[in-house]
């Protein structure tokens, strides 16, 4: 992986964070009940998002920041009572996500006997990490709001709540485990960062991130 | 065994209990607590097609949405609870999800048809119980 332009990475990180972050607040208003979409917006976009990032520009950490940006964007979208809580339990799953791929087993640009990259083993990581990132993010939301909103908290409570964070998580496992092969392996969505002419790239960027965040602003407080 | 093989395994053996698990757990939630047709509050049963029916119920206002139910404190009331302001009281869902409130919390919550759910305008979404099966004295 050649050296990324550690502006190109900042750009990079308020565009798919803001890409992330607008999903997050928009999805939840148009999916119907019986759809799991707080699974699909972890297990399938974020983990997706950041594992397509992490391919694109092979940068650590970038993934948190995204989650950050993610996050401050969810926090301008009264959807819920606890917005902060939904902010934070986004920044929860950049952070997981790094915990994991972090690990040089986990390096998707390894090579050797060590190399990822097969339809199989990534479905399983994903599987993994779908899960995971998905049932910590429910387990922190179920943690900070009693704690923000000044509610009742008892760990009896959280405790008997498990088996329902723990079953809805199967639909993140599987999301996840269709969403990372897709963001390592597919060619449709691979480009090369660096070999984009500067004035486009940080034009895309920026024109994006601003869609994003006129779009949220616009659909919660001015329509 | 190579390392390759190796990794291979631990994370398929990984992914398989996680599936497993997870799957078993979400099962679990789907087997109903309790009765379906009725809910349980502090020992008093009350049959949903009734409620509405024999109940004075009122729009209200949660999360900028306009809903119409019945005043909880009604119910407790009813069942003849003793100092209800000195309780804690749990409530819980079809599928097992349980929430602690206050009596205070319970004077501001409603019963509503839709969804059959316990909705709180003054908490969290996450403390409003869909598929009521009962309200608990703990």
């Amino acid at each position: 992986m050649e050296k990324m332009d550690k502006y190109r990475v900042l750009a990079g990180i308020i565009l798919f964070g803001s890409l992330w972050g607008m999903l997050e607040c928009m999805l939840g208003e148009v999916s119907p009940s019986w759809f799991p979409m707080g699974a699909f917006l972890g297990g399938f976009i974020g983990l997706g998002l950041m594992m397509l990032t992490r391919r694109l520009y092979g940068f650590m950490w970038m993934q948190l920041g995204m989650a950050l940006v993610a996050g401050a964007l969810r926090f301008w979208a009264p959807v819920g009572t606890c917005v902060i809580c939904s902010a934070l339990a986004i920044m929860a799953e950049g952070l997981i996500f790094e915990l994991i791929f972090n690990r040089p087993t986990f390096n998707i640009h390894g090579t050797g006997p060590l190399d990822l990259r097969n339809p199989k083993t990534l479905a399983v990581l994903g599987i993994i990490a779908g899960f995971t990132i998905y049932v910590v993010g429910y387990m922190f939301t179920q943690v900070m709001t009693p704690l923000l909103t000044g509610a009742i908290f008892t760990v009896s409570n959280f405790a008997s709540n498990i088996p329902l964070m723990v079953g809805s998580g199967f639909f993140a496992a599987v999301f996840g485990g269709i969403s990372l092969p897709l963001a390592v392996l597919a060619e449709q969505l691979h480009f090369n960062v660096n070999t984009i002419r500067k004035e486009h790239y940080y034009a895309a960027a920026t024109g994006v991130s601003a869609f994003c965040w006129v779009m949220v602003f616009g659909f919660f407080h001015l329509l | 065994m190579s390392d390759a093989k190796r990794l291979n395994f631990i994370l398929a053996a990984t992914a398989a209990v996680i599936l497993t698990v997870s799957f078993g757990a979400l099962a679990y939630t789907f087997i109903p607590e309790g009765n379906p047709d009725l809910v349980t509050i502090c020992g008093t049963y009350y049959f949903w097609a009734e409620i509405f029916e024999n109940w004075d119920s009122r729009a209200f206002t949660a999360n900028d949405v306009t809903y119409e139910g019945v005043p909880l404190n009604a119910f407790l009331l009813d069942s003849g609870l003793q100092n209800p302001e000195s309780h804690t009281y749990r409530l819980t869902g079809q599928d097992h999800y349980h929430q602690d409130v206050t009596w205070n919390d319970i004077q501001n919550g409603y019963l509503t048809l839709d969804e059959h759910r316990a909705v709180f305008p003054g908490l969290s979404q996450s403390f409003w119980v869909r598929d009521l099966a009962s309200i608990e004295v703990i």
